[in-house]
């Protein structure tokens, strides 16, 4: 039974990372997808686009990691 | 024509050599892949800079409490170290622009801080107050994330006591920050902001009050997530060397590793930048609670 937990409990480990990075793959994917477009609409525009781009990245990833970190827990523990 | 060009792919290729080394002298002793990450990502009390000079660090007991000078804690005083040289040798001679080149390079960083961080959050007049400590934070952070990248170094950023401790550290600035601005039953006050109507006010006062908190602790977990997992995913590749147990396989993963390695540097300054913009946004609210 134990050994049943724990094999559970790695399992959850792992499938939440990937939940994680699905989640992180779309936020940040309709981030640059909403960046291209507006630079190919705006091309003098690109500086700001590019900032603001790499800082919501930077937030959403964090959001990600968060998760990464409690399945990298979880599976040492 | 343009194979000069080539030439300067080689310095990359420098970076693999102690990766590879450390890899052999490890992969010798038969370890796995568990050990060998756990190995260099936790902190420890001996620092090997190359693989075959071991350093004893010193080691300490205060009341029951481990102190001394751990891996993380010689990172941090190397950083100290290195940020003070560069900004001595950097710095300016009288009042006017800094005149060496290392000045102008260190120059462009601290007026992106000061034009794009700093005076947008916080207003041009509390702005000079405020700079120093907001400069202070992002060049601190900038090296150690940097520094954690040179092969045989380890990531104090990736020790989640370290980031925590800069997390409360900033929590408590901001809240003395309003405090002092405001006045601390104001500061109480407005932290939820005016205009709610009466239904919702219970829930938006308890969301407020817990955001003082996750704020701080996004800020913590963001830095140390993002460093740690850029250090286990390129030991990881560079650890594939001790799963398959032959040393051929790292020209087939060597490039793949180069490339997370180049991203991980983007990671560095990114995630020194957007520590310090939070930083400087939270304590720009606090102190200017109007919005």
């Amino acid at each position: 039974m134990a050994l049943e937990n724990t094999g559970m409990g790695l399992l959850s480990a792992g499938i939440g990372a990937g939940l994680a990075a699905i989640g992180a793959g779309i936020g940040i994917g309709k981030l640059a997808g909403s960046a291209l477009e507006g630079i190919a609409r705006q091309p003098e525009a690109v500086g700001v686009l590019r900032t603001t781009m790499l800082i919501a990245a930077a937030l959403v990833e964090g959001v990600a990691l968060f998760a990464q970190v409690i399945c990298i827990i979880v599976a040492f523990k | 024509m343009h194979l000069k060009r080539l030439l300067y792919a080689v310095p990359a290729l420098a970076f693999a050599a102690p990766l590879r080394a450390e890899e052999a002298a490890v992969a010798e002793k038969g370890e796995n892949l568990g050990d060998f990450l756990t190995h260099h990502i936790s902190n420890s009390y001996e620092w090997k800079p190359v693989p075959w000079i071991t350093l004893h660090l010193p080691h300490w007991q205060i009341g029951g409490i481990d102190m001394g000078i751990s891996q993380h804690v010689l990172m941090m005083f190397i950083a100290a170290g290195l940020l003070i040289l560069l900004f001595a040798l950097g710095g300016r001679r009288s009042r006017n622009a800094p005149t060496s080149k290392l000045g102008h390079a260190l120059e462009a960083l601290v007026l992106y801080i000061r034009d794009e961080v700093v005076e947008p959050n916080l207003g041009k007049q509390d702005s000079p107050k405020w700079l120093p400590f907001f400069l202070t934070l992002f060049f601190f952070f900038l090296t150690l994330n940097l520094v954690s990248l040179i092969p045989g170094f380890s990531a104090a950023t990736g020790n989640i006591n370290f980031t925590a401790t800069m997390a409360v550290m900033i929590f408590i600035v901001y809240n003395l920050a309003g405090m002092a601005h405001n006045g601390p039953i104001h500061y109480i006050i407005n932290v939820v902001p005016k205009g709610v109507p009466i239904f919702v006010l219970p829930i938006i006062a308890l969301i407020e009050f817990m955001g003082l908190f996750t704020k701080a602790f996004a800020l913590c977990i963001r830095l140390f997530a993002n460093m740690t997992a850029g250090h286990i995913l390129i030991l990881s590749l560079t650890g594939l060397i001790i799963v398959f147990k032959s040393y051929f396989v790292a020209i087939g993963f060597l490039p793949m590793t180069l490339f997370i390695y180049v991203i991980e540097l983007l990671v560095a300054f990114l995630q020194a930048y957007i520590f310090t913009l939070l930083s400087a946004l939270f304590v720009g609210m606090a102190i200017h609670q109007e919005h």
